[in-house]
């Protein structure tokens, strides 16, 4: 019964997850591009700046979330694999063959995970000291239109971050607890 | 610039050719900055090109006239950077422009001053390829 109800928390937690990498993944692509719509001054220092504080360039950071989707998305049916086994009261080898294939295929994200929680708090970090730094910008070489943009996207940026954060700590429990 | 000489083939063409080689590609030392323990020195490029011509009077009249232009540009090619806390060769880092756009050469220029401050105030340390690799492959 406690499995069950450890497994249904887990699957829960891989929705959500899944959900906040989206959600997260579109304002890094929306960054993406209004860095592109930067004029060509200010294009190079934005996104070095980003590289520089966060040890990882935007389309890095997109290949990253890109793949924690999908690890998510593995870890889900996974999942689902055991709670449908459980479900069928009675049948151990079906529970503890779902319960290896759980593991192996979390082994990625939970190895992972301390670097991934590490960087994702470097990010919102970032995020949170980034209007300061974009308003130090001269006007010269970023117009007001431009850095009015970069500076009302970041809030979101910064929970999301932060979200995401919180899941995957949530994740690698409940991971550590049914495999 | 119109100059009205009497005889003025041989002159325009020294001229000219003296100009040319004077301004042509003459590189220049900017204004020193300073941050923290290094100093920024930015070189800059003037690129000077002349043009003139003359002509005479008509037939009777004695009054001939010459005419030359000169315009540039003036962009900056490298910026050298010195270390003060660093003796010798190894205190002196010069960064070339790639290209000569000046918005690239200015974004280039802004970016090595950037990486100053951000040294003076405490860089956050480099990813590391292996936390990196975990990332990528999570």
């Amino acid at each position: 019964m406690q499995q069950k109800e450890e497994i249904e928390s887990l699957l829960k937690t891989c929705e959500t997850a899944k959900d906040s990498v989206d959600a997260f993944l579109r304002s890094i692509n929306d960054f993406i591009a209004v860095v592109e719509e930067l004029p060509a001054v200010a294009r190079p220092l934005v996104r070095r700046d980003l590289e520089s504080n966060t040890g990882m360039s935007a389309d890095e950071w997109k290949a990253f979330l890109e793949r924690l989707g999908t690890r998510y998305s593995s870890i889900y049916d996974a999942a689902r694999r055991v709670a449908d086994a459980l479900a069928k009261e009675g049948n151990d080898v079906e529970v503890a063959a779902g319960t290896e294939a759980l593991k192996e295929v979390s082994t990625p994200l939970i190895e992972g995970a301390e670097t991934a929680i590490e960087e994702l708090e470097t990010m919102a970090s970032y995020m949170e000291g980034l209007p300061g730094k974009i308003n130090m910008v001269p006007d010269a070489f970023l117009n007001a239109e431009a850095r009015d943009e970069l500076i009302t996207s970041v809030p979101g940026r910064v929970e999301r971050a932060r979200a995401l954060k919180e899941l995957l700590e949530k994740t690698k429990g409940e991971l550590s607890v049914v495999t | 610039m119109v100059i009205y000489v009497e005889d003025s083939n041989a002159t325009i063409s020294e001229v000219l050719a003296n100009l040319q080689s004077i301004f042509s590609g003459v590189e220049s030392l900017g204004k020193a900055v300073e941050f923290g323990d290094k100093v920024a020195i930015p070189i800059y490029q003037f690129n000077f090109g002349t043009g003139g011509g003359g002509g005479g009077g008509r037939e009777g009249r004695t009054n001939n006239a010459i005419g030359f232009g000169l315009g540039g540009t003036i962009g900056p090619v490298a910026v050298v950077i010195l270390s003060k806390d660093t003796p010798g060769a190894e205190g002196i880092k010069i960064h070339e422009f790639k290209g000569n756009k000046l918005g690239e050469a200015l974004a280039e220029l802004i970016l090595r001053l950037w990486e100053m401050v951000e040294s003076q105030m405490g860089k956050r340390e480099k990813l590391s390829p292996e936390k990196k690799e975990k990332l990528m492959n999570i």
